[in-house]
């Protein structure tokens, strides 16, 4: 699969990571990881498969006549961006963004080169294991959360790493920053109740995805975040988290009705 | 290369210092000293005086090299009174015991050519057409007649604070760090005198021609009217990169080779340059391909005056080209030669560029 270099760098497990030349725009399908000195790394790069990130495993130590030479041979290899270490050393200079933008390469500083190929790796292969991780951590800050559903919404909303928003069942914000039009909201009303995620594409080309909140009595509210539209892997990791995250919605949903519910029989009691 | 850089001169004259600066700055590659500390004073002997030029394969049995080592920066603080090259030479003969009969610029690049030839006119011995690197180096080691013999190796420096120091060196390396040393500690710069040396033993080691090729490298460079690129075609050369310089990052460790880096891009063609300098340009890339490396000559030049600007005073923001123009070819003859100025000598983890001008 190909995913914009912009939709990679939206990712929060790539939070950090920051575009320093060229066009985010560009589509990347494969990431090469590369350790070595940017001389070695050139000399090696004979052939790379077309649209490739190329992340530069060890950091940088001087972007001078041999970082030139790698992008120049990057590029004749197929490389569409560069990856290098951008936290703790150097930079390139405007010498090197010149000549990024003149070989229509884009150059990418990440904090942890290591950890950013990693990530791109799992979101261009589609693989399951961001899926896994996302709903791990979601589930342990859902068990770990108090009563308050507000305090809930926002500890989740840091383990997803997205804004998270609470829809009433006709598709109208509740708690949150999405506000969803009139076409997504008739088909969030009108969806069949099978407990399962939906995806709808947005105007502003985001992918917003919705979980249905049980909360045991009366109609389903929903839990939704927007991501990148093209990172499959990426809203699959999203969608199970959000099924996980509703269930502890749901549960500080059930559990402020039942006190509100005690609370209203209890003042009805005092009126006898 | 031209014609004219082969032409045989019998004599330096007035009229040709100006032309000679020039084209030693050029050779000078970013190094190798400001020509005008010395230019001044060789345009006092008028336009009349003329100082004999001698080829290599003349009959003259002994010469002197000289030089000048330590800091330029410091040298153009503290400008050299005159006596000192001359100093320098009468220690070498006092020690060796041998009067030399000719002098010949170390190198050819930068304020040593002017320096011999003021030495030359000082001393009435001629001045060889010729010198030891065909541009400038940083250092002593690498003069070409250390390549593949071992010659007597007796060196005496006067230092600005008027020290004198002779040194019998058992090989170029020691009498390099032992001078650099001394000079290190003794105010910064020093005239350097090597021999008298033996002609026929080493004539086949050294660069013939060299003053003959920094006045026609000179004359090209200042004729006006013609562009750059069409002048220096006629050396042999060719205007490689021209364009606003982008950023210079200067390193660290000023003792190492190569201690920094610039870029420069041009407007027009949109072409991304970047140059290796330490205290000469090194290595030159061109859109991230290798267009020029040492011992080949890499100058950069004020695009509008074009004038030479040296290593340590190329700012972000100026308008330059980058000439480039083949190394003596000496240098691509024999391996023992190349080892001592390729890129990887300077520890730049490449391979040369040999220049082909098209």
């Amino acid at each position: 699969m190909s995913a914009q270099l912009s939709d990679l760098l939206a990712v929060p497990a790539l939070q950090g990571a920051r575009l320093f030349a060229g066009d985010a725009h560009v589509d990347i399908r494969h990431v090469l990881g590369r350790a070595g000195n940017p001389r070695r790394v050139a000399v090696d790069l004979v052939y790379a498969e077309p649209d490739t990130l190329l992340v530069l495993i060890d950091p940088v130590d001087r972007f001078d006549t041999r970082f030139d030479v790698l992008l120049r041979r990057a590029r004749q290899a197929g490389v569409a961006a560069v990856a290098f270490a951008g936290e703790g050393g150097i930079l390139p200079g405007p010498g090197s963004a010149a000549l990024a933008h003149r070989l229509q390469l884009a150059l990418v500083a990440v904090p942890d080169p290591w950890e950013a190929s990693i990530h791109l790796h799992e979101q261009l292969a589609a693989t399951d294991a961001p899926a896994v991780r996302l709903t791990w951590r979601v589930a342990e800050v859902g068990l770990a959360a108090g009563p308050d559903v507000g305090e809930t919404l926002r500890l989740l909303q840091d383990a997803l790493g997205y804004p998270l928003t609470l829809l009433d069942p006709t598709g109208r914000t509740v708690a949150g920053v999405a506000e969803l039009d009139d076409a997504n909201r008739a088909v969030l009303a009108t969806s069949a109740p099978s407990g399962r995620p939906v995806q709808l594409p947005t105007v502003a080309s985001t992918l917003l995805i919705a979980a249905p909140v049980g909360t045991g009595i009366g109609a389903r509210a929903w839990l939704a975040s927007e991501i990148p539209r093209r990172l499959p892997a990426e809203a699959d990791a999203v969608a199970g988290a959000l099924q996980t995250a509703s269930i502890a919605i749901g549960h500080r949903l059930a559990l402020a009705r039942l006190v509100d519910e005690r609370d209203a029989r209890y003042r009805t009691g005092l009126l006898d | 290369m031209g014609a004219s850089v082969r032409a045989p001169l019998s004599e330096l004259r007035g009229s040709d210092v100006d032309a000679l600066a020039s084209g030693a700055a050029i050779l000078g590659c970013g190094g190798g000293g400001d020509v005008g500390l010395l230019l001044p004073a060789l345009r006092m002997r008028g336009p009349d005086f003329a100082i004999p030029l001698e080829p290599l394969d003349g009959g003259l049995r002994f010469f002197t090299a000289v030089t000048f080592l330590g800091s330029t920066t410091v040298l153009a603080e503290k400008p050299p009174g005159g006596t000192e090259l001359p100093s320098a030479v009468s220690a070498v003969e006092r020690w060796t015991g041998r009067a030399a009969q000719a002098v010949v610029p170390a190198q050819i690049g930068g304020l040593t050519a002017l320096g011999a030839a003021l030495l030359a006119d000082a001393s009435g011995l001629p001045l060889l057409d010729a010198d030891l690197v065909g541009r400038a180096t940083p250092r002593l080691d690498q003069l070409s007649i250390f390549a593949r013999q071992k010659p007597e190796l007796t060196a005496a420096i006067i230092t600005s604070s008027g020290l004198t120091v002779v040194v019998d060196a058992r090989s170029p390396a020691e009498l390099e760090s032992a001078l650099r040393g001394a000079v290190a500690n003794t105010g910064g710069w020093a005239a350097f005198a090597l021999g008298p040396l033996p002609l026929a033993q080493l004539r086949e080691d050294m660069i013939a021609g060299s003053v003959s090729r920094a006045l026609a490298i000179g004359r090209v460079a200042e004729a006006a009217g013609a562009p750059l690129a069409d002048a220096v075609r006629v050396v042999g050369g060719a205007v490689v990169a021209r364009g606003r310089v982008l950023d210079v990052e200067r390193h660290g460790d000023p003792l190492s080779f190569v201690h920094g880096t610039a870029s420069l891009a041009d407007a027009e063609s949109g072409a991304v340059a970047r140059l290796e300098m330490g205290s000469e340009y090194h290595y030159l890339v061109v859109d991230g391909e290798p267009a020029a490396s040492v011992p080949d000559i890499i100058s950069v030049l004020d695009a509008r005056t074009r004038a030479p600007i040296s290593t340590d005073e190329l700012r972000p923001g100026t308008d330059v080209a980058v000439l480039v123009l083949p190394a003596a070819p000496l240098w691509h003859s024999d391996d023992a030669f190349l080892r001592r100025a390729d890129p990887r000598f300077y520890g730049i983890d490449a391979d040369p560029v040999p220049w082909a001008a098209s």
